[in-house]
């Protein structure tokens, strides 16, 4: 059986001509990442041993066995990377595998536009993350003071016999958590609006729970930006005065990047 | 505000967000299901926020146990390669002194 290839990335092949590719140790701790050309575009590959690196070794190791996933994927991350820092990259999935040279060839060549066009997206641009975490009890205090629905309510239930404000206070608190959580999406959405101005393309991602980050605070946004090198600087800027003008809601933002592509360069 | 620079440290929850996506590899010929990225990503997080928490108070002590880390075995077989050495140099000064013990006694 045919040696399987382990794809890492698709870089043009101009730009891969005019620097060699940096030593990197492959996905097998043995062999090392070359370069295949394919027409205008060169793939970074490895090798695989075709016995270890079976389709349902591959899954059973992913999902059972920790360490290595945790030391793969690092490893993955890693090497684009360093391709990231020298050329234009399209980094692939973790676990992109195929068959044969043959094989690759083949998917890339049938995918020659779609690779072309993701370039062109990607010169020069620079994908970002945003995260928003809200620590939920500052936000509550302010929600329960600053909020006229609540304020009302409040006004109301002063007037009724001591029997009945005891569940209506139990009605409040709900409608403060109701509140806190359409205060939140409306400041997370503002910001969201405004940052994405600055981006060719934007995207809202899922959140991750508590138990995933391991913060002590909620995740509240998650989105992800395709910015212009040009205007990262002003996108931070931004970023950190939408902070300060928030100061005391108990949202906190953090910005990551630049990250090779993974979101914004679709392949197949 | 905090910007991350993931070249430089990023933290294990991001990468696999990033590396791991949808769960599902679709480029390529071998189709790799993940059952549960974000099972995954707690489960690691935890390992290495254990791994890092025991050796910040100094509970790293299995890195020095034969029979849980490679790297001990290596510092046990140093260890029995100088524990020899002595025993060597404890049979001759041994030996020697009671050369001498004869060489006293025949001189009374």
């Amino acid at each position: 059986m045919d040696k399987k290839i382990y794809l890492y990335g698709l870089i043009p092949a101009a730009e891969a001509d005019q620097q060699p590719l940096p030593s990197v140790e492959g996905f097998d701790g043995e062999g090392k990442l070359y370069t295949f050309p394919i027409d205008d575009i060169t793939a970074v590959v490895c090798d695989l041993d075709p016995n270890e690196y079976a389709e349902e070794s591959i899954e059973q190791k992913i999902n059972n066995d920790l360490e290595w996933l945790q030391k793969k994927a690092f490893h993955h991350h890693e090497a684009l990377t360093l391709l990231y820092n020298n050329y234009t990259v399209i980094p692939l999935k973790f676990c992109t595998i195929y068959n044969s040279e043959e094989s690759l060839q083949q998917s890339i060549k049938s995918n020659g536009d779609k690779v072309e066009n993701s370039f062109q997206l990607l010169k020069g641009n620079e994908e970002w993350n945003l995260k928003i975490y809200c620590d939920e009890d500052q936000l509550k205090q302010q929600v329960s003071q600053n909020n006229t629905t609540i304020e009302e309510k409040r006004k109301e239930i002063k007037e009724l016999p001591p029997g009945r404000q005891f569940f209506e206070r139990k009605k409040i608190d709900h409608l403060i958590e109701k509140e806190l959580d359409k205060e939140k999406d409306r400041l997370c959405d503002h910001i969201h609006e405004q940052l994405k101005t600055y981006a060719v393309q934007a995207d809202v991602k899922k959140n991750w729970g508590k138990d995933v980050t391991g913060l002590k605070e909620n995740m509240s946004w998650n989105s992800v930006y395709l910015l212009p090198v040009a205007k990262v600087e002003a996108f931070l800027a931004k970023v950190e005065s939408e902070e300060k003008g928030l100061d005391g809601s108990g949202l906190r933002l953090e910005a990551s990047g630049p990250w090779p592509a993974y979101h914004f360069s679709s392949f197949s | 505000m905090a910007v991350e620079q993931p070249m430089q440290s990023s933290t294990i929850v991001d990468v696999l967000e990033k590396v791991l996506d949808k769960g599902v590899v679709i480029a390529g010929d071998i189709r790799v299901g993940i059952a549960d990225v974000e099972l995954l990503t707690i489960k690691i997080r935890l390992i290495v926020a254990s791994v890092d928490k025991a050796k910040e108070i100094g509970m790293d002590w299995w890195e020095t146990d034969p029979y849980l880390s490679s790297k001990a075995t290596e510092n046990n077989q140093a260890l029995e390669e100088e524990n020899k050495k002595l025993k060597e140099r404890l049979d001759a000064l041994e030996s020697q002194m009671s050369n001498n013990r004869w060489n006293t006694a025949d001189q009374e």
